[in-house]
């Protein structure tokens, strides 16, 4: 108890005088009131119990906000904006001649933020299969009227867009080629000719990708795709 | 407020015990009010005069010596022996001074010491007569150059005297660093010593 010995500066004289002086001690009611306190039980501490209500209270209302809002997310019609979905009709029609060129440079303006999402990438892809076709067609078309996306088209964008994001939520399996990727490949197989091939692709990937809507030309009846 | 009805006299409880105070403390926390009453009986005079010698009168003392005690019985739960039980103790009393200062408005002077100070310590009982100089007049001359000092020195001189810590004990108490301890302790010391005058 006494650990003195570190300490040379300490002077056992004054210390020795010091226990000379009266040493006064408690008085004997105060040690009954403290001895009788120390006989009482523990109390359970109030603050134990005080202690969690507040953050269960936030973690709860935390937890039912994200629930409320990931549902209401669901549940929500989705519905892409219509410049976005215009802007890749005119992407399509920027090989077309310097007055399309034009209209796509409005596009852009008029819609700051690119969107690189599915809608436009398929877009993109089947503007590409389609190449010669919409080259036939735009060239009946006027150039001085902007073509409008034609509503089936527009479904479609849409349905793919929405098939993408339900197979993301619902936690489909995912593939190490995405459906658009996959697409890509199956389509330059078909450029080049190797048909068999490409047929059995696509069925591989109507397997995986059941609910994934196929562009149009994805969709022609079997002699017709074997054609392409 | 604490009832004095059924309360049993401490003479008929504490009986002497090897034990140290940590394991007292631990068989207190596991129920033996026994092991509490000697641990209360070996420190009880010790805290006492440390809070007194530090306050203005017996009652504000008393006040601060119950509040210790009940700091103490109320977090027994609670009690590891991570420290010495005396640090833990004093440490609560430290704790309990500050803030009965600071309801004081009073601060505990950060200056540890400076030449002021030095020249308004009570000068030597050189001229009293012969028979002053007895021990008893010595002893009471020492409180009074005790109730002189700095309140951080004096503190740490009773850390030491009352309380039996060691330096490190003492910088814990007080929280702050050893050399910090050390110095307020060697200038309470040497305070002590050059007020006495003869004595040295």
């Amino acid at each position: 108890m006494n650990e003195r010995n570190d300490h040379s500066d300490w002077d056992d004289e004054i210390s020795a005088l010091y226990r000379k002086i009266p040493q006064p001690v408690p008085s004997t009611d105060l040690d009954n009131r403290l001895l009788q306190a120390a006989r009482q039980p523990v109390q359970p501490s109030a603050t134990k119990t005080r202690r969690w209500p507040v953050p269960v209270a936030m973690a709860a209302v935390l937890v039912l906000g994200i629930g409320l809002v990931r549902t209401m997310d669901r549940e929500m019609p989705h519905s892409p904006e219509p410049s976005a979905l215009q802007t890749p009709q005119f992407e399509a029609q920027s090989g077309l001649g310097s007055r399309t060129m034009a209209s796509e440079k409005k596009a852009d303006i008029a819609t700051p933020a690119p969107r690189p999402d599915a809608e436009s990438q398929l877009q993109r892809l089947g503007d590409r299969e389609n190449s010669s076709d919409q080259l036939e067609q735009h060239r009946v078309i006027p150039e001085s009227i902007p073509a409008p996306a034609p509503l089936r088209e527009q479904e479609e964008i849409r349905g793919r867009a929405e098939a993408e994001k339900r197979s993301d939520r619902q936690g489909q399996p995912k593939f190490s080629r995405a459906p658009l990727v996959w697409l890509q490949e199956i389509a330059a197989l078909r450029r080049k000719g190797r048909d068999a091939e490409a047929k059995a692709g696509l069925e591989e990937f109507k397997r995986h990708y059941p609910d994934y809507p196929l562009p149009a030309h994805f969709d022609l009846p079997e002699q017709l795709s074997d054609d392409l | 407020m604490l009832s004095s009805a059924s309360a049993t006299p401490l003479q008929a409880v504490s009986k002497p015990s090897n034990e140290t105070d940590e394991v007292l403390m631990l068989r207190y926390r596991n129920g033996e009010t026994a092991a509490f009453e000697q641990l209360y009986v070996r420190h009880k005079g010790a805290l006492y005069r440390y809070c007194l010698r530090q306050c203005s009168t017996t009652a504000v003392a008393e006040e601060l010596f119950q509040d210790v005690w009940l700091k103490v019985i109320n977090a027994r739960a609670n009690y590891t022996a991570q420290a010495r039980f005396t640090t833990y103790l004093y440490r609560l009393a430290h704790n309990r001074l500050v803030d009965y200062y600071r309801a004081q408005s009073r601060t505990i002077p950060a200056v540890d010491c400076n030449d002021a100070e030095w020249t308004a310590i009570p000068t030597p009982a050189c001229e009293q007569p012969e028979q002053q100089a007895e021990r008893r007049g010595q002893a009471e001359q020492l409180l009074q150059l005790l109730n002189a000092l700095p309140e951080t020195q004096r503190e740490a001189f009773l850390l030491r005297e009352e309380g039996g810590l060691s330096l490190d004990a003492i910088a814990e108490v007080t929280g702050v660093n050893r050399e910090t301890a050390k110095s307020r302790l060697r200038y309470a010391v040497a305070k002590l010593r050059q007020g006495l005058g003869a004595l040295a």
